[in-house]
């Protein structure tokens, strides 16, 4: 049953490829045989229009058209060869090798498949896409969050969606958004659109969408502005620096802190196993001073060496509270004391 | 799609593909197509009353199968020589993947990538190449490090590697022998065989501090060339490790977004209690002295020992 049906269309896809004109539905069941042998003219138009229906679905460029000069009504169909056609595309070889790494650039489900249909097709179409990668790289570009597949599909479809947000500070709420971009920096997807209810402009982290996105099937109202113009506003929110900056001086244990040198702008090499850095900072840079422990002292300025004493004491506190905790013997404590004495 | 859509898709592909690949076999068609040999001889069968219509026995293609499951398609109707053009959907995942790859700072082989992506931009028409414009990947890598690994590996030759190690704050020297340069979550890596650790590795090329490409022709085990790439090692998690429990406070959310946690709970005010597994404690430890006040320990007890060990050693250079 399966094959005749695919049989039907092969022949319906050949027949309307081959004709200069617009074929008629008429003529195509005098010529199409299973047209031909249907019983009655309802079940020809069932079969026809579901056909039709397939046809689109496949993404053959089904044109309707008037069939005579003549008379406007008689409806006809064609499939115009250069629109059906995948163009000639002559490649060299390492042309083809880049277009074979493409292939395996997704691991996303839909892309990669998308990706290997569109290889097949190339390979059909006689461009050698050798397996292997001698070039040696191998990219690998996952997009785990569930929203992504769905926002792909209204960025492919131009809907507006509707989804729950959670913002960085726990805040969530529902959003409507008129989908622009979906761009993946460090890893890590944005979508950028239009927000309806705040009238403007927003960016948003695909792992902080909470719950199903939904495709309203509404189309955007709002122009996009320049896409280089999207790109790069994201790109600034992906790697947005937060705060203020200020210069700060740290006495470092030589041999230690790496990335803290590798960020300063002067070193000043010390005689007592200590060098002095100076760089600049931002804001909750405390916490990353705190992450060297024993080895940097912040000389200045003040409120830094604050910061970090007070990030410090925060965690010699001792565990316990209403809400309990584990508990560290005085051995535990008086060992570690012990070996970080030994260390320095 | 329905199986008779999934056919025609198929059959479409498949009379180009046999008109491009004569004498080929039904089992290399079949793993082409990544269907199997029988629905692969089925298909053939349907292609026997396929043709220009007419209805004359001469107007049918004429698929045939010979020694050794060789095919050969004759009379094949000229229409659907040619394969449909990509769909959008596919167009974009091509487009898109070319574009990344040709952003990465210091390949080799970015010409090209370049040059293939205009004549596939070509080639899909303007209305899908506008679709692809809508989605991008970025990579971040340093383009000195990026090209010294590229050519060591399209050369062959061994590196030598000064490598920062967060956890131990320490910056390692080691000769490797490079593998693959693999870009996974949005940076590069060099996959490649450690001489020093006598293992295959993974080392984030934004964590290479300095790199040489050696005179010495680089040499992988054979055994390891050709296993499957290696993982990250500080994202592989071993059960046996020991299970860190953290509270956060609502200031620390992010930290679940950052690092693997076996489990996520909601507390009341928008703390967050994480349990987090992980090879070396060295990690978690530095974590939690960033976190400082945001975050506290709930077990187990040697490890709150280590993180308030070491925060009472750092308040010593304050002479507290």
């Amino acid at each position: 049953m399966a094959s005749s049906k695919s049989e039907r269309l092969v022949n319906l896809v050949i027949c309307l490829l081959a004709s200069r004109t617009f074929v008629t539905k008429d003529r195509l069941r005098r010529v199409l045989e299973p047209y031909r042998n249907c019983p009655s003219d309802e079940a020809f138009e069932r079969m026809f229009e579901r056909d039709k229906e397939e046809l689109r679905e496949l993404g053959i460029p089904l044109e309707v058209g008037s069939a005579d000069a003549y008379f406007d009504d008689e409806t006809g169909y064609r499939i115009a060869p250069g629109e059906y056609a995948l163009p000639e595309l002559s490649l060299e070889p390492d042309e083809a090798q880049a277009l074979g790494q493409a292939t395996r650039f997704w691991q996303q489900a839909t892309l990669a498949q998308a990706a290997s249909s569109a290889l097949l097709k190339l390979k059909a179409a006689g461009v050698e896409v050798g397996p292997a990668s001698p070039v040696g790289i191998e990219p690998r570009v996952r997009a785990e969050a569930p929203a992504f597949e769905p926002l792909l599909e209204a960025v492919y479809e131009r809907q507006v969606v509707r989804f729950s947000y959670r913002r960085g500070d726990g805040e969530v709420r529902s959003r409507e958004v008129e989908p622009w971009t979906i761009d993946s920096w460090r890893g890590r997807w944005y979508l950028a659109g239009y927000d309806l209810g705040r009238a403007d402009e927003r960016i948003f982290r695909l792992d902080r969408i909470a719950g199903p996105v939904m495709l309203t099937g509404r189309a955007p109202v709002h122009p996009m502005p320049d896409q280089l113009d999207v790109r790069s506003r994201v790109a600034a929110f992906a790697r947005r620096p937060e705060g203020d900056l200020g210069t700060a001086t740290l006495r470092v244990r030589k041999g230690t802190c790496f990335p803290l040198r590798r960020g300063a702008g002067a070193i000043k090499e010390g005689e007592d196993g200590w060098d002095v850095l100076v760089l600049t900072y931002r804001d909750g840079f405390e916490g990353y001073v705190a992450e060297f422990g024993a080895d940097v002292v912040v000389l200045e300025p003040e409120g830094l060496r604050d910061a970090v004493i007070r990030n410090l004491r925060a965690l010699t506190r001792g565990p316990g509270g209403e809400d309990g905790g584990a508990a560290v013997t005085e051995e535990d404590l008086a060992q570690l004391r012990a070996e970080w004495e030994a260390a320095s | 799609m329905s199986t008779a859509v999934e056919q025609v898709e198929r059959l479409l592909n498949l009379v180009p593909y046999l008109r491009s690949h004569p004498g080929v076999t039904v089992p290399e068609v079949a793993d082409e197509f990544g269907v199997s040999q029988k629905q692969i001889a089925k298909d053939l069968n349907v292609l026997w009353f396929c043709g220009t219509p007419g209805g004359f026995a001469d107007d049918l293609m004429e698929p045939h199968v010979g020694e050794g499951g060789a095919i050969h398609l004759d009379n094949a109707a000229e229409q659907i020589t040619r394969p449909l053009r990509l769909s959008t959907r596919e167009a974009v995942a091509l487009l898109v993947a070319l574009r990344a790859m040709a952003q990465v700072p210091g390949l080799a082989d970015r010409d090209a990538l370049e040059r293939a992506l205009a004549k596939l931009e070509a080639a899909v028409g303007a209305a899908a190449a506008d679709t692809a414009e809508r989605l991008s990947v970025a990579f971040e890598a340093r383009d000195v490090v990026v090209e010294a690994a590229s050519r060591a590996q399209a050369g062959g030759r061994a590196l030598h590697l000064r490598y920062y190690v967060p956890s131990r704050d320490e910056v390692t020297e080691r000769t490797v022998d490079p593998i693959r340069i693999s870009m996974l979550s949005g940076r590069a890596y060099l996959d490649a065989w450690c001489r020093s650790s006598q293992d295959r590795r993974m080392f984030r090329l934004d964590r290479v501090v300095g790199i040489e490409v050696l005179d010495e022709p680089a040499e992988v085990p054979e055994h390891v060339a050709n296993a499957p790439e290696a993982e990250d090692s500080a994202l592989r998690v071993d059960a046996a490790d020991p299970l860190v429990e953290l509270e956060l406070a609502p200031g620390s959310r992010w930290v679940p977004e950052y690092y693997p946690c076996e489990s996520v709970t909601e507390l009341p005010g928008g703390r967050l209690r994480v349990a987090m597994r992980a090879p070396d404690q060295d990690r978690i430890r530095r974590l939690v002295l960033r976190l400082g006040e945001s975050a506290k320990v709930l077990g187990p007890a040697a490890f709150a020992a280590a993180v308030q060990g070491t925060a009472a050693a750092a308040l010593e250079g304050y002479g507290l």
